[in-house]
């Protein structure tokens, strides 16, 4: 999987993917016009759409991650109406966004009240997984192999429900 | 949004032309440029073209030399049930037969047909007497093609109902009818019937003819139509049948969608 191809770079890097035949990450900026758009861009220029992945860019959890929701759902309902170009899987960078939000990394010292940073960091990377999991997220970037565990449980249970 | 493509019709004197000299030329020219325009499936219809005996195997032929040019599915278009059989035999993907008027004689032969050859129906909201003036008679017919189905076993979604427009020029009142007709349509069964009209009667013999039908396409998909036996090669009217589907949310929003409602 290459990437990050984005509205204003595409060419290069989906003519990089079609040459070489890998697949491609299409990153829009939590629009669901753009994510669409780019999808049928890239496309156009000759790219199989089973050779294309929808990065929606996600946030951290308290940072607007039911904004993300709200798109990844739109995109899924999208997709199972057939809507084509919102077929794609969806990947997303969970470990980076995660692990950005001042509650994954400050420390102890720093708010005491706020529990042990260690498990913190962990569950914040894990429950932001979790959730966007719930709305249909097919590839997760991660960070922490602590929350990769527990997300791995989650989907575990989720599958043996 | 379903386009039945309208243009294969024997009524037009190049496919009437066609269908005397068995030249596949002309009905294979709109197979194809009717699904460029944005055509789901083709109505198939021989008109009077041709004697009466020899329909049957003329319209088997036309629906061969079609499905040599086109993957699109067929509207099996003849008051003629025996060439429609004659077709359904012959089709390679589902086809929908059209038509079928609430009659019990009609229904006896169309719908045991439509389950045999796994096929969709239009159901013309009218029977013998004609098409009734009001919204209220045309959809007591429909309940009538509804009953039929689900006593046939026919899926309601191949159940299209047709509440019959008629050109605004001499029939204005039917217009309003026919939109009411078809919200009421839409409550009669859940799932529920599909509902399609024949566009572009609407319009006949009316100087703006595609004005009209674009406009009352607009307020019938409003109303709960789901497919029109239409021009498709008008790209204006493909482009509101379009831009409709958008402004209902029936699909996601992208600068493109002219394009991606057109693509396959």
């Amino acid at each position: 999987m290459i990437g990050i191809a984005e509205q204003d770079n595409y060419k290069s890097i989906a003519a990089a993917a079609m040459v070489h035949k890998h697949t491609l990450i299409a990153r829009s900026p939590l629009d669901i016009n753009i994510c669409k758009q780019l999808n049928i861009l890239i496309h156009e220029m000759g790219l199989p759409l089973n050779k294309i992945v929808i990065d929606p860019t996600v946030a951290g959890l308290g940072f607007g991650i039911e904004y993300v929701y709200s798109i990844m759902e739109r995109a899924r309902l999208g997709a199972l109406a057939n809507d084509k170009m919102l077929s794609m899987p969806i990947i997303c960078t969970v470990g980076y966004e995660a692990n950005r939000c001042k509650e994954a990394y400050a420390s102890n010292e720093e708010f005491p009240g706020w529990g042990d940073l260690e498990d913190r960091g962990v569950l914040w990377e894990a429950v932001t997984a979790s959730g966007v999991l719930q709305v249909g997220a097919s590839i997760l970037v991660m960070r922490n192999p602590a929350a990769v565990k527990v997300v791995q449980k989650n989907i575990a249970d989720m599958f043996n429900k | 949004m379903l386009i039945f493509g309208e243009r294969i019709n024997g009524m037009f004197t190049d496919i009437g032309d066609a269908l005397r000299n068995k030249d596949p030329k002309a009905i294979q020219y709109w197979a194809v440029k009717q699904q460029e325009g944005g055509a789901h499936y083709l109505d198939v219809n021989s008109g009077p073209a041709i004697p009466t005996e020899e329909r049957v195997a003329a319209y088997e032929w036309m629906v061969n030399v079609i499905q040599e040019v086109s993957e699109l599915p067929l509207v099996l278009d003849s008051t003629n049930y025996n060439a429609i059989e004659a077709g359904l035999k012959v089709c390679k993907r589902p086809a929908i037969i059209n038509s079928c008027p609430a009659e019990q004689a009609k229904i006896e032969r169309v719908f045991p047909m439509a389950i045999q050859y796994n096929a969709g129906i239009i159901g013309l909201t009218m029977d013998k007497k004609g098409i009734p003036k009001d919204a209220e008679n045309r959809v007591a017919f429909a309940m009538e093609l509804v009953a039929a189905a689900d006593e046939y076993g026919l899926a309601m979604e191949d159940l299209f109902i047709d509440p019959l427009i008629l050109p605004v020029n001499v029939a204005q009142e039917h217009a309003p009818e026919v939109l009411e007709s078809l919200r009421q349509v839409k409550m009669l069964a859940n799932p529920a019937p599909r509902t399609v009209l024949g566009l572009s009667n609407v319009s006949q013999k009316s100087p703006d003819r595609n004005l009209i039908n674009r406009t009352y396409l607009a307020m019938a998909i409003a109303s709960g139509l789901d497919a029109a036996i239409m021009d498709a090669n008008d790209d204006d009217l493909v482009d509101v049948a379009a831009t409709a589907q958008i402004l209902l949310n029936r699909s996601v929003y992208a600068d493109s969608y002219l394009k991606v409602f057109r693509a396959r």
